[in-house]
């Protein structure tokens, strides 16, 4: 077989019916004449490769109506085909046509990406392949298939491609830039190899296009198409190049198995066919669009003839002149305009990175709160729908269930939406700071979550006495009442597990912590477990939702208060998680804080004994006690010894007391 | 594989109701489909080890895969089946609730084979996952063994 030359004239006829505008064809006519003798060294074809000279065998592929095997992947945006027929793509119809020329009846085969559909032509389980783009995996089949079409290879390994190459290297344009590319594209590989840019995976043509346009990148990666502004291209050493605006490029090769040099020369005259007639450039603008007409080989042709004769060339070149001129003057202008703007701009960026970081916490709320919303939301519309069944089919028992699931996620929904109310709460509004005494939270705690120990057949134990602090009551004890919660959620797995309340004084703060018996928290999942994060933690986990609200509200609430979260943790043997809240400004109310906690600074509270441990009941009906005065005077009536309870009988013993609440 | 095989799904999902749902569903629309179900992408990866190495066993022909997952996530998953040289080829499905650009795009460069959104509406719902079971079961069934003889001619 032997190469044709690509036919030009088929091209010729397809762009004609798009003229440029006078002025770029002048303008282009400068441009052509000094890449004459390029274009010429460039654009024309290579012979072919010599392996498949004089091997070709007619009857190797049998009838004509032989079926071949067209490799395909979806490219993104993924699009699910909705009707019979081939996948849509410029490849794909390039393919099939070619195929259907050639005699061949086309079928399809989805692969899962460029590395299969590699394989898959290697295996011969595809006698032909369209690859797009020039990526790794598209090198490495150079050595094995014979790309023999190459639809404006030309542009690819031109020399003024390594001229373009050379000087954004010179330029440094690729410092730092933000270079987007197509999220599972070929592009990736391109992007991530460009030497000191900053990669970036985007969903879906139209947003690539919208961050280009609107500075959030300052270049793509587009393999198939190549648009008016800062595009990178690849040249055939895997090397990048920024082009011109002037510059479309569509890569594509044809790879066909080379085991059968009937099919490559079926393939091989059916694509010159398509070439000699015009189609395959008809297919190209249909999925490309018209490139912009002053750059069709055939205008540069016709021009670069007049351009020859000469005259033109002097008008041109004056014109462009008078233009280029024009031009610098414009430019002088804006960079003056700027220097003002920048000042300005300064000013208002500032503004803007304060406004970027709250904005930031929302979209990472709105990221996680949406899916967990959605989550209970996709099983109570597939259960309604299943209850409508059962009930027409009169099966009561199935639609029961239904219902009841449909009640469970219902219930998950709105303890989901409790807790981002909780959330926002923590975040929002003045902090009201008073002496509070954690005895009495806790107590408020334990009576909320009654029912739910019960449910798990958990202990909850308070160590007393616990310390008195300078928090906002109700802050604090939405803090205690979501560590309670999460201990009870991951660390009652089974039933007559125990929570302790304790508290201790360590760097300057003092702490209260949440004891569990659970498995533990992971090494790996310490640092971010107080972030806003998707679940995560261990097998119970899956059957809850949005378990990443309660701890980065307990981090909200600490913050607030200048405080910190942390925890202690061994797997296997439970964690405990501790709110930190710094000792008040009074020096006697914090030493009397701290000594609340009968502690020594840094001393673990875990190594004393249980003091006490009250017969579990049931909660007492009123909690809420005559509350202490706030301030010094409280404060120092529960420093040091355990407050008397109003209810419950005063622990034998004295000292340290543990009360224990129990729902059996 | 031919047309009398029943097409193979594996179903990563950790959520029972979604699984249940999504199992009714698929196998509501076609006798012809053998689905399993896996609770998270350490189960998945399990079984897919085992169909490997038993001969009477086999590889699913499609997975879907879920993201948010206890233990082994979908995105961990996805990139253990893709970076494995006989599991890689196939098609994985991502079945999520989330719509949130970074899921789609770092899924999409993982190899997903196609990113789908659960929806709330059941019917559509089911309309989609006949989308999905038909276009993978479509594309994968044809043509079969082709030219085979011709091979090395």
């Amino acid at each position: 077989m032997s190469r044709a030359p690509l036919d030009r004239s088929g091209r010729a006829l397809a762009r004609r019916r798009a003229p440029g505008p006078p002025a770029a064809a002048l303008r282009a006519a400068l441009g052509a004449a000094l890449a004459l003798a390029l274009l010429a060294a460039i654009a024309w074809p290579r012979p072919a490769p010599a392996q498949e000279a004089g091997t070709t065998q007619a009857g190797a592929l049998g009838p004509a109506a032989a079926e071949v095997a067209v490799g395909w992947f979806p490219l993104p945006p993924y699009i699910i085909a909705t009707e019979d027929g081939p996948p849509s793509g410029f490849g794909a119809e390039v393919l099939s046509q070619a195929a259907r020329d050639a005699g061949l009846r086309p079928a399809f085969r989805a692969l899962s990406g460029p590395a299969e559909a590699l394989e898959a032509l290697r295996d011969g389980r595809v006698q032909a392949l369209a690859v797009f783009g020039v990526s790794q995996e598209r090198l490495a089949t150079v050595e094995y298939t014979r790309p023999f079409v190459e639809v404006r290879s030309g542009l690819f390994s031109s020399a003024r491609m390594a001229e373009t190459l050379a000087a954004a290297r010179a330029a440094g344009d690729l410092q730092g830039a933000r270079v987007g590319y197509q999220a599972g594209g070929l592009g990736r590989s391109l992007a991530e190899a460009l030497p000191g840019a900053e990669p970036r995976s985007i969903v879906g043509f139209s947003n690539l296009m919208e961050q280009l346009a609107s500075g959030r990148v300052d270049a793509v990666v587009l393999l198939e198409e190549a648009f008016d502004r800062g595009v990178f291209a690849l040249d055939q050493q895997g090397r990048f190049a920024r082009v011109g605006p002037w510059l479309r490029v569509t890569p594509m090769a044809i790879a066909v198995d080379r085991r059968l040099p009937g099919l490559a020369r079926r393939f091989d005259q059916a694509i010159e066919g398509m070439q000699a007639g015009g189609r395959l450039a008809e297919i190209e603008d249909r999925w490309f669009g018209a490139p912009p007409s002053w750059w069709t080989r055939a205008r540069i042709a016709w021009v670069s003839a007049a351009t020859l004769a000469g005259a033109l060339v002097l008008g041109a070149g004056l014109l462009w002149q008078v233009r280029e001129r024009e031009r610098a003057g414009r430019l002088a202008e804006a960079r003056r305009f700027g220097a003002e703007q920048a000042r300005l701009a300064e000013a208002l960026a500032f503004k803007n990175a304060e406004l970027e970081s709250r904005s930031r916490d929302m979209e990472r709320l709105l990221y996680v709160v949406s899916h967990d919303l959605k989550s209970p939301l996709v099983s109570i519309g597939g259960f309604a729908r299943r209850l409508d069944r059962h009930l027409e089919q009169g099966d009561p028992e199935k639609a029961r269930s239904a219902a009841e699931r449909i009640s469970r996620n219902v219930q998950a929904m709105s303890e989901l939406i409790e807790g981002i109310l909780r959330l926002g709460r923590a975040g929002a509004g003045e902090a009201r700071l008073d002496w509070v005494e954690v005895d009495r939270v806790a107590d408020s705690v334990a009576e909320a979550l009654a029912g739910r120990l019960e449910r798990a057949r958990a202990r909850l134990i308070v160590m007393r006495p616990l310390p008195v602090v300078r928090a906002d009551e109700v802050l604090l004890r939405q803090a205690l009442q979501n560590l309670v919660e999460n201990a009870l959620r991951y660390g009652c797995l089974e039933p007559g597990m125990t929570v302790e309340i304790i508290s201790r004084s360590r760097g300057g703060l003092v702490e209260i912590g949440v004891r569990d018996e659970g498995p533990g928290v992971p090494e790996k999942d310490r640092e971010r477990i107080f972030d806003l994060y998707r679940r995560g933690l261990g097998a119970s986990a899956a059957s809850e939702e949005g378990a990443g609200l309660g701890l980065a509200t307990v981090r909200k609430i600490a913050e607030r208060h200048g405080g910190r979260v942390g925890l202690d943790s061994r797997p296997g043997r439970g964690v405990t998680f501790w709110i930190g809240l710094p000792v008040g400004p009074d020096a006697t109310l914090a030493e009397h804080a701290a000594g609340a906690a009968g502690l020594p600074p840094g001393q673990s509270f875990e190594a004393r004994p249980f003091a006490f441990a009250a017969p579990g009941g049931e909660p007492p009906a009123d909690r809420s006690a005559p509350a202490q005065a706030p301030g010094g005077g409280a404060a120092s009536g529960s420093a040091g010894t355990p407050s008397p309870d109003p209810q419950d009988p005063p622990p034998p013993g004295g000292g340290q007391g543990a009360e224990e609440r129990s729902a059996a | 594989m031919t047309e009398e095989t029943p097409f193979r799904i594996l179903l990563v999902e950790d959520n029972e109701d979604h699984a249940e749902l999504i199992m009714e569903i698929l196998e509501d629309a076609s006798a012809r489909v053998d689905v399993r179900r896996c609770c998270d992408g350490e189960a998945a990866l399990a079984h897919l080890a085992g169909a490997r190495q038993d001969p009477a066993a086999h590889l699913p022909d499609l997975v879907l895969l879920d993201l948010d997952m206890p233990r082994m996530d979908g995105f961990q998953t996805l990139s253990a089946i893709k970076s494995d040289p006989r599991m890689r080829r196939i098609p994985v499905v991502i079945l999520t609730t989330s719509r949130a650009r970074q899921d789609v795009a770092r899924a999409l460069d993982g190899h997903a084979n196609s990113y789908v959104c659960k929806t709330a509406d059941f019917s559509a719902l089911e309309a989609l996952l006949a989308e999905v079971r038909r276009y993978w079961t479509r594309a994968n069934l044809r043509p079969g063994p082709i030219l085979g003889d011709a091979v090395g001619a």
